[in-house]
């Protein structure tokens, strides 16, 4: 079984945002307005952080943007203060949420140490006729359920779908996220972490790699690779 | 067991049987409202075609997915050498421009007061393309055909402004102005420095060494998302080899996060840094010697044709940027200036460039010749990793422009006297504004507007929104009526990109000739909409007969079909495809041959249509003739242009007004779409609204607290910001972003923010000539929270 996992390289990335649209527009995640916007309930499943928040005047930019979609913990904070079993790991690792059960009790965003999971404070509202443009892949999210990254879920599933129709075996490259398939910087990898020859393992063997907040032991699965001079 | 989590999940299943079953109250009927009727995104047959978006120009190609009529995704085209299957954050929201709910709903004509949306009334293409066509019409048949002026923007390169530019020539009339000059500064360099007018294109992924002068090299560049390809190949895409990025600018830009090293200079001295540092490679003999003894002109102290001493490059940097100079100057210390030198000199390929910060703010002139001279004593011109200069594909003539009344019109002084009183412009829409109010040279009896939003978007906003009212006739061409449409005659939507067929040229910044093929997605326009170029395509069959004559094409596909045959007969190049096939074609072509894996015009056609389209990925290095077109043959380096601007005088504590394009609304547009507001400033979480940042010593002395609002004044104009407490910017500035602050735009950029174009001193660059954008100073002081703001 693949244990799906990211790979962000910050030396590469550009902080151009490129992911972040491209995850709204794939997932059907619905425009805020200026209103929403101002309450903090606009939904993004991926964000740019600032990592640091100290801001220096000098030589050096202390300031690092960084991607963040959901980790996808093998230890996930989350899942175990979901009541009603909404949010759970499956066997591939991902943490997938299961709207028609979630009754937006928001545990889970409280727990989730990356802030990453957003709650519908409202019905999704496409105007006329921008509803034209969502994408029958991915269901549309009613109000008062939490919603998060999916590591582009429904993707493995055509991918699969397609592979099987093939004859074939799934290759790596057929199955990677909007964000991932977006990056012009080309600073995103995504893969099976537990295959040694996949470019996501290669990369996370990295001297730059690092994983944020390991420390709580949450074990996530996007992996990040620092700026600097050395490293492979 | 029977957990906690299964009990309250049981309880929430009877509540919601119980609601539903009768007896609900009204505020648990409305609770299941919403799962009563999911949205549910209907399935259909799919297929994939491919497009080039036009978001700005860049010209990426794309692939759109349809399902059904519905166009429900646009991703990078992977075959395109432009995108390589990566898309911006602009290119993603493409869908929310093509299903906008604020497009006009087909051709609009004003019937009330200008300025509101509500004063337009609905009419027929028929009628529109009659009325503006038999206007047109009269003003050529009275013999003033060069009173019609076309004004392009943004937007690609593709026919829709080829067209309207060349019925213009036809109509006789030579006042095409441009508004966005983002290019311009960086093209006037090039033109001094080698005799080539055009944008230079960088050689990044080649580079060892960058040296930003204040570019948004990895914001609002030409082609950015070229650009930023290049950029993740520069950092890591050769093994073992890592190119280096300093970037040198007031402010901690989104450029300016990702390099290795940010040298904060005080405002507008990012040139005379660089002169600094080529003072420093030239005294201690670092310069590409055989480079420049052989290529350079300039650098010693010469007599000209009229027998006055010309003082060369040597001698204006020993004298003007010795290091103590520049310290003081740029208050970066010397130490950091000469180790800049030895690196610059020293790391291989480097590569300077000059500020262009977007379509709309093209740095000053005096800071790209710097960015210039320092390319040019290290060898960074023609050479890989350097600045390359790009070849135009070879596309067919177009048939002969008419002569009579249409050459006499052309044959006109320009009205905004580019060219003439301005030598080394090529549009002066300032000075057009000027020249319509002033009704002189003559009047301007037309004014069609193609991407163009002047009365947002220039320098002179105010200027434009008045001049407008004199000109009797104004037409724009805008989807979601802007600024500039709101105060025209006529709005005639054209099509989202999606819509149509088009054909678009190599974009700015990227050094191989290629041709981009789109095909429409949707069966139909989503509004009554037209795409420009097939309007000007009628205008040109309605005016007169040798306008038809000169743009003789029933539709875009028939034009199309004459741009491939012409392309075929050009033998060179090959159709996109893999880098397997780019790396073919470029060892076939430098050994001499040609293998373009088409035979036939027919062939070219269907392949490149089902590829995106041509291209030419040989460059030559090193072809002279083609690069250096001076005088002399050589990259003339202008000591005598070398001096700074004088700066603005600091008068009783002003700061400098720096302002930047976000990518996502850079240009002018983007602001419209609510997935681009939502993401102006990566790192904030508060967004659609105007801020001001500024230095944590500054506010403490203006008495402001993060978050507060401020006043910004300069002597022309005044608005209100958010203030952003940060040390992102040097303590002698504010800066603040350019694209909020609409009056058109549709619902989400309407009203939202405010323009900082509008505070721009009327203050030329002295050198070229074009807007000095980085000239004004401004007073800030806290103010009341603006009307209608959260």
């Amino acid at each position: 079984m693949a244990r799906w996992g990211m790979v962000i390289d910050l030396d590469r990335c550009t902080a151009c945002q490129a992911c972040v649209v491209a995850c709204q527009v794939e997932n059907n995640v619905p425009p805020a307005g200026s209103v929403d916007a101002a309450r903090g309930r606009a939904i993004s499943w991926l964000r740019l952080v600032p990592l640091d928040g100290r801001e220096a005047h000098g030589t050096r930019p202390a300031l690092r943007l960084v991607p963040l979609p959901c980790q996808h913990c093998d230890l996930p904070p989350c899942t175990p203060v979901c009541p009603v079993y909404a949010t759970q790991k499956d066997e591939e690792g991902f943490v997938a949420q299961i709207y028609p059960r979630c009754i937006g009790c928001r545990y889970c965003t409280t727990a989730c140490p990356y802030t990453v999971r957003d709650f519908n404070w409202r019905r999704p509202e496409w105007p006329a006729p921008m509803e034209q443009s969502l994408s029958p892949d991915v269901s549309v999210r009613p109000r008062g359920v939490v919603e998060k990254c999916t590591f582009c879920h429904h993707r493995l599933q055509l991918a699969r779908d397609q592979a099987r129709a093939e004859g074939r075996p799934l290759r790596e490259q057929d199955y990677v996220p909007a964000c991932v398939q977006t990056c012009p910087a080309n600073a995103m990898a995504f893969g099976d972490l537990d295959d040694p020859r996949s470019t996501v393992a290669r990369l996370s063997r990295s001297p730059r790699a690092f994983r944020l907040l390991e420390e709580l032991g949450t074990g996530p699965k996007v992996v990040y690779l620092s700026k600097g001079e050395w490293g492979a | 067991m029977l957990g906690r989590r299964r009990f309250l999940g049981w309880t929430v299943g009877a509540a919601a049987g119980a609601a539903v079953g009768g007896g609900a109250s009204a505020g648990l009927r409305a609770l299941f409202a919403s799962a009563e009727s999911p949205i549910v995104p209907p399935r259909g047959p799919e297929r994939v075609v491919l497009s080039v978006c036009d978001l700005c120009s860049g010209g990426c190609g794309v692939r759109v997915r349809m399902v059904g009529d519905r166009a429900v995704r646009v991703e990078g085209n992977p075959l395109h050498p432009v995108s390589g299957g990566r898309l911006c954050p602009r290119g993603q929201a493409a869908l929310q421009a093509l299903y906008h709910p604020d497009r006009a709903e087909g051709p609009l004509r004003r019937r009330g007061p200008r300025g509101d949306l509500s004063s337009f009334v609905r009419a027929t293409w028929d009628e529109a393309l009659g009325e503006i066509g038999a206007r047109l019409a009269e003003i050529r048949a009275a013999g003033r055909p060069e009173a019609v002026v076309l004004m392009t923007g943004g937007g690609g390169a593709g026919l829709g402004p080829r067209v309207a530019r060349r019925f213009l020539s036809a109509y006789g009339s030579s006042n095409h102005v441009a508004l966005h000059r983002g290019d311009e500064a960086a093209a006037i360099a090039l033109l001094l420095a080698q005799g080539v007018r055009t944008a230079p294109a960088l050689d990044l992924q080649s580079a060892d060494y960058v040296l930003s002068l204040g570019s948004a090299l990895l914001e609002a560049w030409s082609a950015p998302v070229h650009a930023t390809r290049a950029y993740g190949e520069f950092r890591r895409g050769r093994t073992g080899r890592r190119g280096k990025l300093v970037h040198v600018e007031p402010r901690l830009s989104i450029t300016a996060v990702s390099a290795d090293e940010w040298i904060a200079v005080r405002p507008g001295t990012e040139g005379v840094f660089a002169l600094g540092v080529a003072a420093a490679i030239v005294g201690e003999g670092l310069h590409s010697k055989p480079f420049v003894a052989e290529r350079i002109a300039g650098l010693e102290d010469e007599r000209d044709a009229d027998g006055r001493m010309r003082p060369g490059l040597r001698s204006v940097l020993a004298q003007r940027y010795r290091l103590e100079q520049v310290e003081a100057e740029t208050g970066v210390p010397g130490d950091v200036i000469l180790r800049v030198a030895r690196e610059f000199a020293s790391a291989g390929a480097s590569l300077a460039i000059g500020p262009r910060k977007g379509p709309i703010l093209p740095g000053r002139l005096f800071d790209h010749l710097a960015a210039g001279v320092l390319n040019a004593l290290v060898g960074a011109v023609d050479a890989p990793g350097g600045l390359l200069v790009a070849d135009e594909p070879p596309l067919p003539a177009w048939p002969p422009l008419p002569g009579g009344v249409s050459a006499a019109g052309r044959a006109r002084p320009r009205l905004d006297g580019a060219g003439a009183e301005r030598p080394l412009l090529a549009s002066d829409p300032e000075r057009l504004a000027e020249a319509i109010r002033a009704r002189a040279p003559y009047r301007a009896e037309a004014l069609l507007l193609l991407d163009a939003d002047p009365v947002f978007a220039s320098a002179a906003p105010e200027a434009f929104a008045a001049a407008i009212e004199d000109v009797p006739l104004v037409v724009s061409f805008a989807a979601i009526p802007d600024d500039t449409a709101l105060l025209a005659d006529w709005i005639l939507p054209g099509s989202h990109y999606l819509e149509r067929a088009d054909l678009h040229t190599t974009p700015a910044g990227v050094p191989y000739p290629l041709v981009s093929l789109a095909r429409p997605a949707l069966p139909r326009p989503v509004r009554d909409a037209r795409p420009a170029a097939e309007v000007f395509l009628e205008l040109a069959r309605r005016v007169a007969p040798e306008l038809a004559a000169a743009l003789p094409w029933k539709d875009l596909d028939a034009l199309l079909h004459w741009e491939m045959e012409g392309l075929h007969a050009a033998r060179r190049g090959a159709v996109m495809g893999t880098a397997f096939d780019e790396a073919f074609v470029r060892m076939m072509e430098g050994a001499g041959w040609w293998a373009p894996g088409y035979r036939t015009a027919a062939e070219l056609w269907t392949r490149a249509h089902e590829s995106g389209g041509w291209w030419d990925p040989f460059y030559d290095h090193g072809d002279w003739r083609r690069v250096l077109r001076t005088a002399s043959g050589r990259i003339e380096l202008r000591g005598d242009l070398l001096a700074p601007p004088p700066a603005a005088p600091d008068r009783d504590g002003t700061l400098a007004l720096l302002l930047f394009e976000p990518l996502p609304i850079a240009g002018g547009t983007g602001a419209e779409l609510p997935f681009l507001q939502a993401i102006l400033d990566p790192g904030h979480e508060a967004h659609w609204e105007t801020w001001a940042e500024i230095h944590p010593d500054t506010a403490a002395r203006l008495g402001v607290a993060d978050r507060d609002w401020v006043r910004l004044e300069s002597p022309r104009s005044s608005l209100v910001a958010r203030a952003r407490v940060t040390a992102r910017v040097v303590p002698d500035a504010v800066a603040v972003p350019v694209g909020l602050g609409k009056r058109g735009g549709g619902r989400w950029a309407s009203n939202i923010g405010a323009n900082p174009l509008r505070l721009l001193a009327p203050t030329r660059d002295p050198l070229c000539g074009l807007p000095d954008f980085g000239a004004t100073r401004v007073r800030v002081m806290r103010a009341r929270r603006p009307n209608g703001s959260a």
